[in-house]
């Protein structure tokens, strides 16, 4: 009756067939029945039996107390429930998941069958099962096996990461985009009442406030370099990592700061005042606030206690310490503490506001005008945030990195850097100096940057634009160096009247010599460039060493030898090159970031493309879609064969098991095969290496299914058609609105949330497609400004 | 008994600053649990700048020599070292010199940072670059934990940086994606930081330690505190930060319980700590270390022996490193490293003596350590990853097969020929992390059908 041992140690869930086979033959004639209704009682005793030896033989295995599970309640309810909604599907081998139910096992709690349940328990959860095509269950039903499986979980000391990994960015499409959209939902948006850990660009821009120790700090507040949007109020912890830096730069900062200190320097223990006023100050600088009474009165106890036994300067390095390691300047806290309004919610405060308006634009704590507003009241209502976010979007002259950024985070080129490429395979990527795929990135900055500025039509663009900007190391050098010899009598005179001088700033395409580094990737030395003479005969000086040459056409138009073949990922030959100003370069075959070198790469492997990679990133991010985490049990290396395409390699994932998934991702995967992983434009393949050498037209045909849209839905002959076909989409575009939501909420929409997505939606299209209509819209939105407490989650 | 062992051990004395090596409570410890597999294993990574030339650690009668195809191995007690090693040759038998291992997959140049032990390309002339991973010594780290899981120690910073003193971050040692483990820069501080809780060097170290325990315990009460007014959906974020505080009590608490046992070992505390010459600050930093391994307050230390900026002005030297590696200076670039290799050894050689003086087990310390001294720059000032020398001294805890061995591995590209991933993956298996592959694969090697990802077998004991 039991399974074999080595069946039985295997907990690892989504069997495959062969390892329950043992196990299935002496359970024949049950399970040919299917858990059907007439044989329930039979299920019953047959699983109480299989179960009960399975116990046994878990406590043979353990000598430790066994671990009590809930049996009677999988009796009752789970097994019925599994049998009436599951056991069609999945009560035995050969479905088309081959997830099998049928023998799972009741002693969850001692460690058995944990995957397949943690499936069970996501598949519920998620609504992705039963199939909408199925008997639906009530919800009460499903609410009491999940429950169950939840509590049988955590005895086995395995609790599910389910509800942590729901509130991750990846996770966000499983809120029904339909719903959201239909304005059929009514709900007051909020946020919940939250701590959000300081994100290190504040960190960063604040370090000065903790004096002159501050340049050796480091970092604390990391966040990981991982894909998609990073920075999420609900996954990032203070946790151990953080406070050894922070006590380290804590330590670091006062040991400078007791050196300039009266009470430090002398013997006698300092007045109450003078012991307050420092700690006051110090509070001031690094919490951004006046201390409370209570909180001065704890200080200055920590003080007098240490004094005795260590000295006023001891002693006041560690208050000085204690105070930088406040709670607040690690994690803001946004709990709303404005009055409560009928639907239990409650408005930010106007300090609340300004912080959480500074920090979703500018990565700084409020500016004078946000904390005047604040203070004089006026920053109360939709209204005052409005009208103080737009000013900030108006002022050039203030910094607001969070918004590219998000468009980085998004489409992800950022990562180009990370897949390396190697240099004989590529025709010229060079490695020494310089990471060629890390300046692709720069180049798609500023491809993002000018659509931006133009502020219309943004999704569209950045969808189909055709205006690239190359290599802006060179275009900067040349333009400088262009600059100088049309000008080289008056500049060699020392004139350089204001409107020359913005001039300059007009061909580089800059407001300011404060976007130079943020538009520009320079070396390290031209990164201080300040548009003074000198600096430019600097440049000029560099120039004309550099390039070794006297041809004036070739120091004004191309590049150093180093980087001659840059280019040639957006398809240019060597005689098309030219790196003087204006650009951009309009290049066929291309539409948009999709088709930009730096998301290519970024979205491939070390030596293939990756239509998976690039059709999943399509599916989640422009369609909504829900692609599950690959199953453990899968192998998912594709075979290699230098007579075959990738495509045809690909055909692997086509079995009837992973075709379900694969059939989201491989069919837009496929489109993009006409650029190869350095992002090319190419019409035939070489699927044959070293000895073996071959080449075959490329397929990129290919159709788009299940998007839920007519429009979308059917064939396309490649990329281009299908981006433009995307770019004209409703869907796509609010699925692109969903995750700049994301992104300046710091958490995942839920549908509570519709109101504020249909207006951000509505706000973008009035205004012919503004991304800072958009903006607007969403940071004056009940979700920006609105926070309730809501009961901690399942978990 | 062990009174005896205790006072044999007292009157150990070796070197200067009069060691006094009584890492008492660990051997009681160990004794009493009569179970050898305590026995931390321990590493010490040393890392010098500009590169090892091949033949520069070869013994002369090994020089040129290799099977082609195939691993070729002879033992070490056979053939005389190249005499800037003489240092090292009594300690033969603990010693072995891996060669021909390629990291065509980091970058070459005067630096492959986080490469070196990550095996991954990364960083540029001056930048240290992208974290994508734990480097392999905080793999090793993670794996044989103590209260300070890596002790990191530096000579200078970044490769190319005049930088010293305070804490560095060399980009060399990452505990994570993102996450770099920071550097001892300034001898006197990590004296303190080390032996604090138990020696006073300076002025008042000991005073300091119990008083970072009253601020420890203040953090603790104030959290606490004020999580209560924080909606309880968010305690979880507090409770992190609480824990954070509560596991450094606990290592406060912990070092406070190891007092006698950190005195015994902690050195001698003198202004060799507080030196500005760079020979003698190397010296404080091998000391240290070495002090921390015996006290049993770490288990893994990464020393940045020094950098292409540092100059050996006490040996006689006028060349800063870079210098020498572009061939300037009166005399030839292989004189200065000579010079240089002669001085790495000793400190290499003083402390392996200091752990071998220490009974452990059936043995003594140096035979469950492994001193690894390596370049981040592999084979030369500019390197080419063509070939990454590894020299290493101690037992390892009898986990690989080699002290007492030369290895040279094919040249890349030849049959049989393997990679520095292949080697850290060796490491990590033979101590306890199972992967199947650590680092970036050589995609050249793959594609020209040598698939080398997997530990090299032959070392396994």
């Amino acid at each position: 009756m039991c399974p074999d041992r080595k069946t039985n140690a295997k907990t690892r869930g989504l069997h495959k067939n062969s390892d329950l086979e043992s196990h299935l033959a002496s359970l024949t004639a049950f399970f040919t029945a299917k858990w059907n209704g007439s044989v329930l009682r039979a299920a019953m005793v047959c699983t109480a039996s299989l179960c009960s030896s399975n116990l046994l033989l878990a406590q043979a295995d353990k000598t430790t107390t066994p671990i009590l599970a809930d049996k009677k309640t999988f009796d009752e309810t789970v097994a019925p429930f599994l049998n009436k909604y599951c056991a069609d599907c999945h009560g035995q081998s050969g479905n088309e998941s081959d997830v099998v139910l049928s023998s799972i096992r009741f002693d969850l709690a001692a460690g058995h069958d944990m995957e397949l349940w943690k499936t069970v328990l996501r598949e519920l959860h998620v609504e992705e099962m039963p199939p909408t095509t199925s008997q639906q269950p009530e919800s009460y039903e499903k609410d009491a096996v999940m429950l169950w499986i939840n509590a049988e979980l955590k005895k086995s000391g395995n609790e599910s990461d389910l509800y942590s990994k729901l509130e991750s960015p990846s996770f966000g499409n499983y809120v029904n985009h339909e719903k959201l959209f239909s304005g059929e939902i009514t709900l007051e948006p909020f946020s919940p009442a939250r701590l959000w850990r300081t994100s290190p660009e504040v960190f960063q821009n604040g370090k000065s406030s903790y004096g002159k120790a501050a340049k050796d700090f480091r970092q604390p507040f990391p966040l990981e370099d991982k894909v998609g949007i990073k920075d999420y109020a609900n996954l990032l912890f203070a946790d151990s990592a953080v406070v050894s830096v922070l006590l380290s730069n804590a330590a670091c900062a006062a040991d400078e700061l007791i050196k300039h200190s009266p009470i430090a320097s002398s013997d006698t223990s300092p007045s109450e005042d003078t012991l307050a006023s420092t700690i006051r100050e110090h509070f001031r600088k690094v919490v951004y606030r006046e201390p409370l009474k209570e909180e001065l009165g704890n200080y200055s106890e920590l003080f007098r206690n240490s004094a005795n036994t260590g000295g006023n300067a001891e002693a006041l390095r560690l208050v000085l310490m204690a105070v930088m390691l406040h709670h607040e300047s690690v994690y803001r806290i946004e709990v709303g503490l404005g009055d409560e309004d009928p639907h239990g919610r409650r408005m930010l405060s106007s300090t609340e506001m300004a912080f959480a308006i500074a920090f979703a634009l500018t990565d700084r704590r409020p500016d004078a005008e946000l904390l005047q507003a604040a203070q004089a009241g006026e920053l109360n209502s939709r209204n005052d945030a409005q009208r103080q976010i737009a000013r900030i979007l108006q002022d050039d002259a203030i910094d607001k990195p969070r918004i590219l950024r998000f468009f980085q985070e998004f489409f992800g080129y950022t990562q180009a850097h990370k897949v390396f490429k190697d240099q004989d395979r590529s025709g010229g990527f060079a490695y020494y100096g310089e990471n060629y795929p890390a300046m692709y990135e720069k180049d798609a900055d500023f491809f993002v940057m000018n659509i931006l500025e133009k502020d219309t039509d943004v999704f569209g663009q950045l969808l189909t634009s055709d205006e690239y900007f190359i290599f802006n190391r060179a275009t900067f050098r040349n333009t400088v160096y262009d600059f100088y010899k049309s000008n080289q009598e008056q500049l060699d005179a020392g004139q350089f009247p204001e409107a020359k001088q913005r001039e300059l700033l007009q061909r580089l395409n800059l407001k300011g010599w404060h976007e130079l580094n943020v538009k520009y990737n320079l070396h390290n030395f031209n990164k201080g460039f300040n548009g003074s003479i000198a600096a430019i005969k600097q440049i000029v000086h560099e120039q004309t060493t550099w390039m070794d040459t006297k041809d004036e056409d070739k120091l004004r138009h191309r590049m150093q030898a180093l980087y001659t073949k840059y280019p040639m990922v957006y398809d240019l030959t060597d005689d098309e090159q030219d790196f003087l100003l204006p650009q951009p370069y309009r290049r066929p075959n291309r539409a948009g970031m999709l088709t930009h070198p730096a998301w290519l790469i970024a979205h491939s492997l070390n030596d293939s493309t990756d239509p998976i990679r690039r059709g999943k990133w399509v599916r989640e991010r422009l369609l909504g879609g829900v692609i599950p985490d690959i199953p453990i049990t899968v192998d998912a290396s594709i075979p290699e064969d230098p007579t075959k395409t990738l495509r045809e390699r690909l055909l692997k994932t086509e079995k009837a098991e992973c075709w379900r998934c694969h059939k989201k991702m491989n069919p837009i995967g496929y489109a993009f095969e006409i650029y190869d992983d350095f992002g090319r434009y190419r019409i035939e393949e070489s699927p044959g290496k070293g000895d073996t050498p071959s080449t075959k037209p490329i397929d990129a045909k290919s159709n788009l299914e299940g998007t839920g849209e007519n429009t979308l839905d059917g064939d396309f002959k490649d990329a281009l058609e299908l981006i433009h076909r995307l770019a004209e989409s409703d869907k796509v575009r609010q699925c692109m609105i969903r995750h700049v939501f994301r992104y300046f909420m710091g958490r995942n929409e839920m549908l509570s949330d519709s109101k504020t997505l249909i207006s951000a939606d509505r706000a973008y299209l009035e205004s012919g497609g503004s991304f800072n209509a958009l903006l607007i819209s969403l940071l004056s939105s009940d979700s920006f400004l609105y926070r309730k407490t809501i009961k901690p989650t399942t978990k | 008994m062990n009174l005896t062992r205790r006072d044999t051990l007292r009157n150990l004395s070796l070197g200067a600053g009069a060691f006094l090596l009584t890492p008492f409570l660990r051997q009681i410890e160990i004794q009493a649990a009569g179970n050898p597999s305590s026995i931390p294993n321990r590493f010490v990574f040393v890392v010098k700048s500009s590169g090892i030339i091949p033949d520069g650690i070869t013994p002369d009668a090994l020089k040129g020599k290799d099977s082609s195809g195939s691993l070729f191995s002879q033992n070490l007690k056979d053939v005389a070292l190249p005499s800037p090693m003489r240092a090292l040759e009594p300690l033969k038998d603990q010693l072995s010199i891996v060669q021909g291992l390629s990291g065509k997959m980091c970058r070459g140049g005067h630096s492959s940072w986080f490469g070196m032990m990550g095996v991954y390309m990364t960083g540029g002339e001056f930048d240290a670059g992208a974290i994508i991973r734990a480097t392999a010594d905080a793999e090793l780290a993670k794996l044989n934990p103590a209260p300070f899981n890596h002790l990191g120690l530096a000579i200078k910073g970044k490769a190319l940086s005049s930088d010293y003193g305070g804490t560095m971050y060399p980009g060399i040692t990452a505990v994570g994606p993102g996450q770099e483990l920071p550097f001892h820069g300034s001898p006197d501080i990590a004296y303190e930081q080390l032996f604090g809780s138990a020696v006073s060097s300076s002025s008042g170290s000991e005073k300091r330690f119990k008083m970072q325990g009253n601020l420890l315990d203040f953090m603790v009460d104030d959290i606490k505190k004020v999580t209560n007014a924080i909606p309880s959906s968010e305690h979880g974020k507090m409770n992190a930060y609480l824990h954070a505080f509560e596991e450094l009590q606990v290592r406060h608490s912990k070092l406070s319980s190891m007092k006698e046992q950190v005195a015994e070992s902690a050195p001698g505390y003198s202004d060799k700590f507080t030196s500005i010459v760079e020979e003698v600050r190397q010296e404080a930093h091998f000391d240290l270390a070495t002090a921390a391994l015996i006290a049993g307050l770490t288990n893994v230390v990464t020393i940045r022996l020094d950098n292409v900026d540092m100059t050996y002005k006490r040996l006689g030297i006028d060349q800063h490193n870079h210098g020498i590696g572009h061939n300037e200076g009166t005399k030839s670039q292989s004189e200065y490293r000579d010079i240089i290799q002669q001085h790495h050894s000793e400190l290499l050689a003083t402390m392996a003596n200091k752990l071998r003086a220490v009974p452990e087990g059936d043995g003594n310390m140096l035979d469950n350590t492994m001193i690894i001294f390596l370049s981040d720059s592999s084979d030369n000032h500019h390197g080419s990853g063509m070939e990454w020398p590894y020299l290493i001294v101690g037992g390892g805890g009898g986990k690989l097969k080699l002290p007492g061995r030369y290895l040279r591995y094919p040249k890349y590209g030849e049959t049989g020929c393997r990679t520095i991933g292949d080697w850290w993956t060796t490491l990590l298996n033979a101590y306890g992390n199972p992967i199947k592959y650590y680092g970036n694969e050589d995609l050249v090697l793959k594609q020209n059908g040598c698939s080398h990802a997997g530990p090299l077998e032959e070392l396994f004991v």
